[in-house]
């Protein structure tokens, strides 16, 4: 009776998601337009793709990308997560939505007003202030767009690391006070280790979607200029329908897969090694 | 007898329900006032004259959504094309009814101007009817070319004078950007490559008598190079600027010039407030080429949808938009005054005569409008036409193009390198038969 129930959920995951995985993976090896029957020429996309010096630079933004979401969004949303911690369960209610209010804006929303009221060409207020254009510079368009998508992630994950600080007994840090530790050390020495499973998972799923990352690009840049801001993501999407190059778009979507099963991996391996958890 | 006339009423009825003819459009890409203009206007003057019910459904313009329509056997009963050069696609996987019967049936043929009814062929039938006749110019602001005593340039030397010029007082030279419309770097090339290396080279190299690397292509691509690193583009931020902000600029002389497209003539009457605050010439000529020259494109296509179950009442709907000029001239003046030169595809037997003109002119047609219609009638004639990459280039060279000219640009690709790419991926195109036809020189 139990896998009855289940077979529901299983036709469902078999549909959504096993008859495109299989699918991709198919055209991959396929010359197709999307319009006429696919060609089968085994590997010759993957040829082309790992000899094309753009494939390489679009990865290699893909890391730059995914170095900038380990590290600056995490230490702001552990910041601000424990900083909550010492404020009044009220205040914390107000925080809590305040840091949650940008990501819950739509990206297109996000995207506009930050490309309008902060990095417009002619009167945008940061492009006023360092007298500098960030998005159509080939050096900083990538970066400018991860801090106008940094902008609602931030709040997201001090809302998630404030959950796991909330679990925490109260009673590690009535100890610590009476220690004398100060708020750095309550911080290094109590709250860090304490809520390290939820920053590891969340590390681990940072370095996932940033390896999937494209509305916000694609909304602002397309992956410009000059191919400074393309990542995987939207280099898949241009290949397969500005180039009508299906197969090798397929192709680069499964290096895409490749790259994100990397964290999977190690997540599944730390678990493993641990006992079956963090 | 009761009986008898109830039966006929019953069959009146039934007929009415049976015999009743109706296509289906998809609206896209439309300003308010076009739609309203369609809804109001257009439509019900081609229902009232065939009887034929035109029924809409508004849908993005993108070509994914219309793809996917098509795969699933569905999609609007008139299928629009971006341009022939996309249409091999749409054939080869046999989403479009070939048209040649109805192309005899409403005399198309003697309708169409020769580059127009060939534009239509492909691998021998005639599958669409190309439309949205566009060229390139550069637009300007006049009060700022008076107040600084500057006259519209006529060569290219002329031109990056007078970007130097408006450069050095603070004028943003060409209200250029791509944000918003990535192919917007297309028109740049497009506008460099007729108008520097010039259209005779442009045709032996479409028609693969010479390759993309001939030193007139390398010349006209480091001229747009120029134009960008010496910051006339955009003001230097083409990259970031949005095409939408274009009309403003210009208009309130912000910028000087813009290197654009005539679809903007039903765009910036928007924005103008005074008829000092916008005009165009023919885009510049390099010295020793003739002036002026129009790169001349296609915008649209019209095709038939392979399921549309009354095709011959599509055959009628494209025939009535081709007789616009002539059958409905104030029709055709209000669809030149909401859509600009789109609404014109050039037809035989409509010549802009002086009783024409003066019509059009009473009917409140912008005199700048008129003078374009005019000007490139006759660079058809006197074979001075050039040809715009995004009706005859194929689909992957064009894509090519807008990928990989800004990395020129930047300085990440030499144009060496570009043009070699690009003679690559079109031979490759060639082979495959997907360059369309080539209107020749004479």
């Amino acid at each position: 009776m139990t896998k009855i129930m289940l077979l529901p959920s299983l036709v469902l995951i078999g549909l959504i998601i096993i008859v495109p995985s299989i699918a991709t993976i198919y055209y991959a090896f396929t010359s197709w337009n999307g319009f006429t029957q696919p060609t089968f020429i085994g590997f010759q996309n993957y040829r082309e793709i790992f000899s094309d010096k753009v494939y390489w630079s679009v990865v290699w933004n893909n890391i730059k990308w995914t170095i900038f979401f380990v590290t600056i969004p995490i230490i702001l949303g552990l910041i601000a997560a424990s900083e909550l911690n010492n404020v009044s369960s009220r205040a914390k209610g107000i925080f809590k939505t305040i840091f949650l209010l940008p990501y819950v804006l739509p990206s297109l929303a996000t995207a506009r007003l930050w490309q309008i009221i902060f990095f417009h060409p002619l009167h945008g207020i940061i492009t006023g202030i360092f007298d500098h254009d960030f998005l159509g510079t080939p050096t900083t368009a990538l970066w400018a767009i991860a801090i106008i998508d940094n902008w609602g992630w931030w709040g997201f994950l001090a809302n998630v690391f404030s959950a796991a600080i909330d679990q925490i007994d109260k009673a590690y840090y009535e100890i610590a006070r009476l220690e004398g530790a100060n708020r750095w050390q309550v911080f290094k020495n109590v709250t860090l280790p304490m809520i390290l499973p939820t920053v590891l998972f969340m590390e681990i799923m940072t370095i996932i979607w940033s390896f999937l990352v494209f509305e916000y690009i694609f909304i602002i840049t397309q992956g410009g200029p000059g191919r400074a801001s393309e990542v995987l993501a939207t280099l898949t999407y241009k290949t397969a329908f500005f180039s009508i190059e299906f197969g090798k778009g397929c192709a680069i979507a499964t290096t895409m897969i490749l790259f994100a099963s990397i964290p999977i991996a190690t997540y599944l391996w730390l678990i493993s090694k641990k006992g079956g958890e963090l | 007898m009761k009986r008898l006339i109830f039966v006929l009423f019953i069959l009146m009825i039934l007929s009415t329900f049976v015999l009743a003819r109706d296509i289906l459009v998809w609206l896209s890409w439309l300003e308010e006032e076009q739609k309203e203009w369609l809804l109001e206007r257009y439509f019900p003057t081609f229902e009232s004259e065939t009887g034929i019910k035109v029924k809409y459904v508004e849908m993005p313009g993108d070509e994914e959504t219309l793809r996917a329509q098509l795969i699933a056997g569905k999609g609007p009963d008139i299928v629009g094309l971006a341009g022939p050069s996309f249409a091999p696609l749409y054939i080869d996987a046999g989403f479009l009814l070939p048209l040649d019967e109805y192309a005899k049936k409403y005399h198309w043929d003697e309708l169409l101007t020769d580059l127009y009814w060939k534009l239509g062929f492909y691998k021998g039938k005639f599958w669409m009817v190309p439309g949205e006749f566009e060229a390139m110019v550069l637009f300007y602001n006049p009060k700022i070319f008076k107040e600084n005593g500057w006259t519209p340039p006529r060569t290219i030397r002329e031109m990056e004078e007078v970007a130097a010029k408006m450069k050095e007082k603070g004028i943003m030279p060409f209200a250029n950007g791509n944000v918003g419309w990535k192919p917007a770097i297309e028109w740049v090339f497009t506008a460099a490559v007729n108008h520097i290396a010039g259209p005779e080279k442009v045709y032996e190299a479409l028609t693969g008598k010479i390759p993309w690397t001939d030193p007139s292509f390398v010349e006209s691509v480091e001229a747009t190079k120029k134009w960008f690193q010496e910051g006339w583009l955009g003001g230097g931020k083409f990259f970031s600027l949005d095409v939408g902000e274009v009309y403003q600029l210009l208009v309130e002389g912000k910028a000087g010039m813009a290197i654009w497209g005539t679809w903007g003539f039903g765009d910036i009457v928007h924005y103008s407030k005074s008829p000092e605050d916008w005009d165009w010439v023919p885009f510049p000529s390099k010295s020793g080429l003739p002036y002026p020259i129009f790169a001349i494109g296609v915008g649209h296509c019209d095709a038939i949808n392979k399921n549309a179950k009354d095709p011959d009442a599509v055959a009628q709907y494209i025939t009535f938009g081709l007789r616009e000029p002539l059958d409905h001239l104030s029709l055709f003046a209000e669809d030149l005054k909401v859509n600009g030169t789109a609404a014109y595809t050039p037809i035989k037997g409509f010549e802009l005569t002086e009783e024409t003109v003066n019509k059009l002119k009473e009917l409140g047609v912008d005199e700048r409008m008129i003078r374009f219609l005019k000007l490139s009638t006759e660079a058809f004639e006197k074979n001075t036409y050039g040809y715009v990459t995004w009706t005859f280039w194929p689909p992957k060279s064009d894509r090519y193009i807008i990928d990989n000219l800004e990395m020129v640009w930047l300085g990440k690709m030499s144009t060496q390198e570009f043009l070699e790419g690009l003679q690559k991926v079109f031979e490759e195109e060639a082979k495959e038969g997907k360059v369309m036809y080539i209107p020749p020189r004479s």
